[in-house]
C-alpha cells in the first residue's frame, strides 16, 4: 500500500513535469514572437525540472542523493526565471518589433498599433 | 618635385598613425571607423632599384624557385607524414589483443599514482604532478588571452570610454539584485570547495576558478563595476595573477628539481585523503584557480566597460 502511495505521488509530479516540457516544446514552435516563446519555454526550466526532481526524489527514497537533487532543483527554480526575466528585458528595451505584438486599450477595445 | 613636397607632409602623419593605432582598433571594433579618414602611409623611398613606386609589394618578392619545387616538397612532406602515421598504426596491437606494453604509462598512473603524488583524485595527480608544466602552459595561455583583451579593449582615459548603450546598464534591476544577493555566497562557497577539494574529488583549479569567476561576473552584472571592483580591483588583479603564476613556476621547479635528483624535498605527500596532503597539488590548484577567476572576470570587465 505504501509503495502504491509513493508511486502515486511520484507519478503525479512526473506528469506535471512532462506536461510542462511538452507545452514548452509546442509553444517554442507554435508561437510567433520572442516574448511569447520565452513565456512558454520558461515554464520548462522552472516547473518542469522542479516537478521531475521532486518526482525522482520521491521515487528513489530519501537519500543523500535526494538532497543534492532537491538542491539543484532549487537552484534551477531560483535562477531560471531571473535569466528569462533579463532576456525578456533586453528584448523589451531593444526590440524593434515589440509594438506589432502588443495590444493597447483604446476606450473599451484592445487594439494593436499600426 | 612632387615627391619632395609630399615627403615632409606625410612624416608627422605617420607618427600620428602609430600613436592612435589602439584607438583606431577600438573604433573598428565599434563599427564606426571611417577608413577614408585614416592617414595614408607615405610611399617607400627605397623603390628606385626595383623600378618605381608602382611595383606592387608581392612582385618584389624574388621568384627564387619554380612552382614544381614547391609541389614536389609538398608531396614529399605529405608522403613522409602519412607513411609515419600508417607505420605507427601498424605497430599498434590489433583489436582485442593484449595491450599491456601500450598501457604501461596508464598502468603506472593508476597503480602508483596515489602513492607517488598523494592525491586521491588521479586526474589531479596527473595534471598537477606528472604533467605540471603542461598545466602551467595552459595557465599562461589564459594569461596571454586576458593580456590581449586588455591591450585591445582597455580605455586609455575617461574620454575614450564608449557612450552607454541603453541595454548595457541592467544594474538597477531589483529582481536581479535580490537573486544575486541570495546566490552569490553559495557560488563563492562552491567554487572554493571545488578548489580546495581538487586533490580529493573531481574538480580542481580550472573548474573552481571558473565558478569563482562566474560569481564575480554576477556581482558585476547586478551591482555594477564599483562593487565588484572592491573585490578585484586592477591592482589586485595584477598582483594575484603575477604571484599565482610565479608561485606555480618556482614551486613546481623546486619539486621537479628535487624529485629528479633524488634530493630531500620539504614538501611531503602526507596521508592520502587528508585535506592537507598531496604535496603541492592543493596550493597549485589554488594558484590556477586564481588565474582562471581573474581571467574570466577581467575579460568580462573589458568587454563590458573597458576598465576595471
Amino acid at each position: 500500500m505504501a509503495a502504491w502511495v509513493r508511486f502515486g505521488f511520484s507519478a503525479f509530479f512526473a506528469v506535471i513535469g512532462v506536461f510542462a516540457f511538452i507545452s514548452a516544446a509546442v509553444g517554442a514552435f507554435r508561437l510567433d514572437y520572442v516574448l511569447s516563446r520565452m513565456h512558454a519555454t520558461a515554464l520548462a526550466d522552472t516547473v518542469g525540472i522542479g516537478a521531475i526532481a521532486v518526482s525522482a526524489s520521491i521515487a528513489a527514497g530519501v537519500d543523500f542523493v535526494t538532497l543534492k537533487l532537491l538542491f539543484s532543483a532549487a537552484a534551477m527554480v531560483l535562477t531560471s526565471p531571473v535569466s528569462t526575466h533579463m532576456l525578456a528585458e533586453l528584448e523589451y528595451r531593444t526590440g524593434d518589433e515589440l509594438y506589432k505584438h502588443v495590444k493597447f486599450k483604446v476606450g473599451k477595445k484592445w487594439e494593436r498599433l499600426k | 618635385m612632387k615627391k619632395a613636397k609630399k615627403a615632409p607632409k606625410t612624416q608627422p602623419e605617420t607618427a600620428k598613425v602609430s600613436g592612435t593605432a589602439a584607438s583606431s582598433i577600438k573604433k573598428w571594433l565599434d563599427f564606426d571607423l571611417d577608413i577614408d579618414s585614416l592617414p595614408v602611409p607615405p610611399p617607400r623611398e627605397s623603390a628606385e632599384d626595383d623600378g618605381g613606386d608602382e611595383t606592387p609589394l608581392l612582385s618584389r618578392i624574388p621568384k627564387s624557385a619554380p612552382r614544381f619545387v614547391y609541389t614536389a616538397l609538398a608531396a614529399i612532406c605529405s608522403i613522409v607524414l602519412t607513411a609515419t602515421l600508417i607505420l605507427t598504426v601498424e605497430g599498434m596491437p590489433r583489436y582485442g589483443e593484449d595491450q599491456d606494453y601500450m598501457d604501461t604509462v596508464t598502468y603506472e598512473y593508476i597503480t602508483h599514482g596515489m602513492e607517488y603524488t598523494g592525491a586521491v583524485n588521479i586526474v589531479a595527480g596527473i595534471i598537477l604532478e606528472y604533467r605540471a608544466f603542461d598545466t602551467l602552459g595552459e595557465s599562461f595561455v589564459l594569461f596571454c588571452a586576458v593580456t590581449c583583451v586588455l591591450v585591445l579593449l582597455r580605455a586609455d582615459s575617461a574620454d575614450s570610454m564608449p557612450e552607454d548603450v541603453v541595454f548595457r546598464d541592467l544594474s538597477h534591476d531589483a529582481i536581479l539584485r535580490r537573486t544575486v544577493l541570495a546566490i552569490v555566497p553559495l557560488v563563492f562557497m562552491f567554487g572554493v570547495y571545488v578548489l580546495l577539494n581538487g586533490h580529493l574529488s573531481p574538480g580542481g583549479g580550472f573548474s573552481g576558478g571558473a565558478v569563482i569567476g562566474a560569481g564575480l561576473v554576477m556581482v558585476s552584472v547586478a551591482y555594477g563595476g564599483d562593487v565588484s571592483g572592491r573585490i578585484v580591483s586592477e591592482r589586485v588583479f595584477k598582483i594575484v595573477t603575477t604571484c599565482a603564476l610565479s608561485f606555480y613556476c618556482l614551486g613546481k621547479s623546486y619539486t621537479f628539481f628535487t624529485g629528479a635528483n633524488g634530493l630531500h624535498s620539504i614538501v611531503g605527500n602526507g596521508t592520502p585523503g587528508n585535506i592537507l596532503s598531496a604535496g603541492l597539488i592543493l596550493p597549485l590548484n589554488v594558484a590556477v584557480g586564481m588565474v582562471v577567476a581573474c581571467t574570466v572576470y577581467g575579460i568580462y570587465r573589458m568587454f563590458d566597460k573597458r576598465s576595471f
